[in-house]
């Protein structure tokens, strides 16, 4: 079970560094354009991971994404709008979840592979629907294209240093259950 | 009574309902939304950018270094150059000395004014997009201190002498620069869409530097004519943010000979800055695949997008702003 709380504090500490601080890691002096690492991706899949429910960590998504849409403007062909982020990023933690099974979740190489595919995913869908909606910019997607898929090879390198220090604060993040069933399972 | 505590499937779908919701009203709405979240950022947002500012100066300068042959260089030509100036000047003032005192006159008690009417306001970059696509800032200052959607947003840009060691207070010795439009106001923050950005679109002109080592012929009054300052009329242009670190202005016509060094400028007659600020310099021309006989010109910023902490936000004093739309297209 998630401790909201705590969840929350990281999220906004997390966007706060990625908004200001963190624009240092941003490489803007590219000809295809700016590119850089989502800081919260490794949150997302981190919870996708280790969350107990499904709808704890598309909730977890939800939050990630509205963060995302409320600190975001620029890249879309015109002011972008609040809210598709937050439905991708949801909609893709159910996926992440569902297909945690498969997946060696404390090995560095998924956590890499998950890193990239769910910033690519995320990254990629949110242009086209920002685009879409903007009515113009069509001729920006072929370079947001590249910058996205830069942008999620910078985020999969990122994802597993971020993991060891997400798993120090796990406890913090996520609660222990205690209910007579789970205690017949241990 | 029972208390009523919505299951998380519930939760979820009135979340996802909102979003959709929130995606279909706009980038108004998402605008006042944005602004209602900035106090988050700007009060911690400070120190952040100033870091980030500092580290993007350092690794990325903004003003290209000469040498201190080519600064020896410049200098002899400035010498000789205002020499003849000086010569000039003193033919012209002669011939038209006689005409300057009515003139003067004539200009005191009917002429235009001299002085550009707007006001500025300082305001400081305290936070960044989250995602890296876009070129937008928050600033520190909001509707409450005046800012509205569509005010333009300059930066000084002070040019010196790299040989000599700057002591004191550097003379500006050239004035503000473009570097953006605002485009959401909340209370007490603002959020600025910068020249580069891909939402970004003004109307501008260019202006052509005379060059007399490479002179060039113009088109003018149907006869093809060398460019010299009497026939130099700037070419009203249409330009736009490419997203990464170009404004492209396109279906110029060829004929117009515009050539790399040229510089673009903001229009006299623009209601939010009605004056000639510089915003970018034509970094390359192309011809335009689509359109025979117009070209494509890559206009690359000023200043340097990357690095940009403190701006000037112009407030125009003719009360001509609320013509502005909301990305800037006013005509």
């Amino acid at each position: 079970m998630i401790r909201w709380i705590p969840f929350l504090l990281l999220t906004y500490v997390l966007v706060l560094v990625q908004t200001t601080v963190g624009r240092i890691l941003t490489m803007e002096q590219f000809s295809v354009g700016p590119f850089g690492p989502d800081l919260l991706i490794p949150l997302a899949v981190f919870v996708a991971f280790y969350a107990k429910d499904v709808y704890d960590a598309m909730l977890c998504g939800w939050v990630i994404g509205i963060f995302i849409d409320l600190t975001t403007a620029g890249g879309g062909g015109a002011p972008t709008r609040v809210g598709p982020m937050a439905i991708i990023l949801a909609l893709a933690m159910w996926v992440t979840f569902n297909a945690r099974d498969w997946l060696y979740r404390e090995k560095v190489l998924p956590q890499f592979i998950v890193g990239g595919l769910l910033c690519f995913t995320t990254h990629f869908l949110w242009c086209v629907v920002q685009i879409f909606f903007a009515s113009r910019g069509w001729g920006l997607l072929g370079s947001l294209c590249i910058q996205v898929l830069l942008s999620s090879l910078y985020t999969a390198l990122l994802t597993p240093p971020a993991f060891m220090l997400l798993w120090l604060c796990r406890k913090w993040l996520f609660a222990m259950s205690t209910s007579s069933r789970s205690r017949r399972n241990r | 009574m029972t208390h009523f505590k919505p299951s998380k499937p519930t939760l979820l779908s009135a979340f996802i309902v909102l979003s959709a919701a929130l995606t279909f009203l706009g980038p108004d709405s998402a605008g006042a939304l944005r602004a209602r979240l900035h106090w988050m950022l700007a009060p911690l947002g400070d120190a952040g950018m100033a870091v980030t500012t500092a580290f993007k100066n350092l690794t990325t300068p903004s003003e290209p270094i000469i040498t201190q042959r080519y600064a020896q260089q410049l200098k002899q030509e400035n010498v000789l150059l205002r020499q003849q100036l000086e010569s000039m000047e003193a033919r012209l003032l002669r011939v038209l000395g006689t005409l300057q005192d009515g003139q003067a006159e004539f200009s005191h008690l009917f002429g235009p004014r001299k002085d550009v009417p707007v006001e500025f306001i300082a305001a400081r970059v305290v936070a960044a997009d989250s995602l890296p696509y876009g070129w937008s800032r928050v600033l520190n200052e909001g509707r409450d201190q005046g800012i509205r959607n569509g005010m333009y947003a300059t930066q000084l840009r002070v040019i010196h002498d790299r040989s000599k060691q700057i002591t004191g207070n550097p003379m500006v010795i050239s004035g503000a620069t473009v570097v953006g439009r605002v485009i959401e106001s909340g209370a007490f923050t603002s959020r600025l869409a910068l020249l580069t950005d891909g939402g970004f679109e003004m109307y501008g002109q260019i202006r052509r530097v005379i060059d007399p080592r490479n002179p060039r012929m113009i088109r003018y009054r149907a006869r093809m004519r060398r460019l010299s300052p009497q026939i130099n009329e700037p070419v009203p242009v249409f330009v736009k943010g490419d997203g990464r670190e170009h404004m492209v202005a396109i279906e110029v016509k060829k004929l117009h000979e515009i050539r790399p060094g040229d510089i673009l400028q903001t229009q006299p007659d623009d209601g939010a800055l009605p004056a000639e600020v510089n915003v970018g310099v034509v970094d390359r021309v192309e011809d335009d695949a689509q359109n025979a006989g117009m070209v494509k010109l890559y206009i690359k910023p000023l200043t340097n997008m990357a690095a940009l902490r403190e701006v000037m936000i112009v407030i125009p004093a003719l009360g001509r702003l609320e013509t502005v739309g909301h990305r800037g297209t006013q005509r």
